[in-house]
């Protein structure tokens, strides 16, 4: 009896431990693998922010695919010619907001939404707040190296700065 | 059983009175107090176990020291779950905040078409005379100040094909 009792209530106590684990949906990065796809994407968000376009494009794939609305880009330079080099001086404070990411040993992914300062242009003077969805597809190459494998964007309508 | 057992029940019945008051009222106790009581339920049994000279004293002891540990960790349990919802309420913004400029985009864009004339699509053959190839080409006719006056920028690119939004008056191209 005297040995019984103790060893009951100890396995009382670490059952009531275990279990309970809500899920708290994606959100927060949680790299499983050997890669933190936040830092990935951080990485390509400091280039823009920095306006490095050759840094934006380092990170792109060979046969990156990019699709917005009705465009549709395949390859890195036409990604980086179309996309990467016109756009990134027209924004700043670019900003994301993680909804959902994961990642393996091979692939990993980021999607949620992003916000953006529109800067004034010659042929639109007034400065604008750009928001929209993202998703973000990386691949380890056979270098070891992640790159940009997959971009989507889907803009909404940018709102005029007040 | 002999004179030292009844220690080997308090944390029995403090787990059981734990147990029995958070199936009552989920909100009830917090991470950490949850947390206290189990690491010094846990403590007291321990620390009686341990110290089999003295088991009062080494149940004090323990339930002290695991009191002071389960209340860490239900700190860091309810420090997760404070950066969780945070988070969720966050996301939680953005959707009301991109439902609402689908809404006023929407508006805009019926606000739009109504004051132009419908985007004509002016056949380049007409303007140029016989013999020309025939080249449609999108007429952009959206007054731009409409658009502004919404409170949205204006598509400058409106009607050229090979943009990402060519059919919109309304700027979305932003990243």
């Amino acid at each position: 009896m005297k040995f019984y009792l103790p060893l009951v209530c100890a396995a009382a106590l670490l059952a009531s431990c275990s279990g309970n684990n809500k899920d708290t949906a994606s959100g927060a990065a949680a790299p499983a693998g050997n890669v933190s796809v936040a830092d990935l994407d951080q990485q390509f968000l400091s280039a823009w922010n920095n306006k490095d376009a050759a840094k934006a494009s380092a990170l792109l794939a060979d046969d990156v695919q990019f699709l917005q609305g009705e465009t549709r880009f395949s390859g890195k330079s036409e990604v980086t010619n179309k996309w990467i080099t016109p756009t990134i001086s027209t924004i700043s404070s670019l900003k994301t907001s993680v909804v959902s990411s994961g990642n393996d040993a091979n692939t990993a992914y980021e999607a949620g939404t992003f916000s953006v300062d529109v800067l004034p242009t010659p042929t639109n003077n007034t400065a604008g707040i750009g928001e929209g969805n993202f998703m973000f597809l990386w691949k380890k190459g056979g270098d070891g190296n992640w790159k940009l494998s997959y971009a989507q964007l889907e803009d909404l309508p940018v709102e005029v700065k007040k | 059983m002999k004179r030292t057992s009844w220690l080997f029940l308090i944390p029995v019945l403090l787990f059981s009175l734990i147990s029995s008051h958070s199936a009552q009222a989920q909100r009830g106790w917090s991470p950490q107090g949850k947390g206290a009581a189990i690491g010094g339920a846990a403590g007291i049994l321990g620390g009686a176990l341990i110290n089999k000279r003295n088991r009062v004293v080494g149940g004090a002891i323990g339930g002290v020291a695991g009191a002071g540990v389960g209340y860490a960790v239900g700190k860091h349990i309810d420090n997760k779950h404070k950066k969780a919802d945070a988070l969720a309420a966050e996301r939680a913004a953005a959707n009301e905040r991109i439902a609402a400029a689908n809404a006023r985009a929407a508006s805009a864009e019926r606000r739009a078409t109504t004051t132009r004339p419908a985007m004509g699509i002016a056949t380049a053959a007409t303007a140029a005379g016989a013999g020309a190839v025939a080249a449609q080409a999108f007429v952009p006719s959206t007054p731009q100040s409409t658009v502004l006056a919404a409170g949205y920028l204006p598509n400058t690119q409106y009607g050229q094909a090979g943009t990402a939004y060519p059919a919109s008056p309304v700027l979305r191209k932003s990243w």
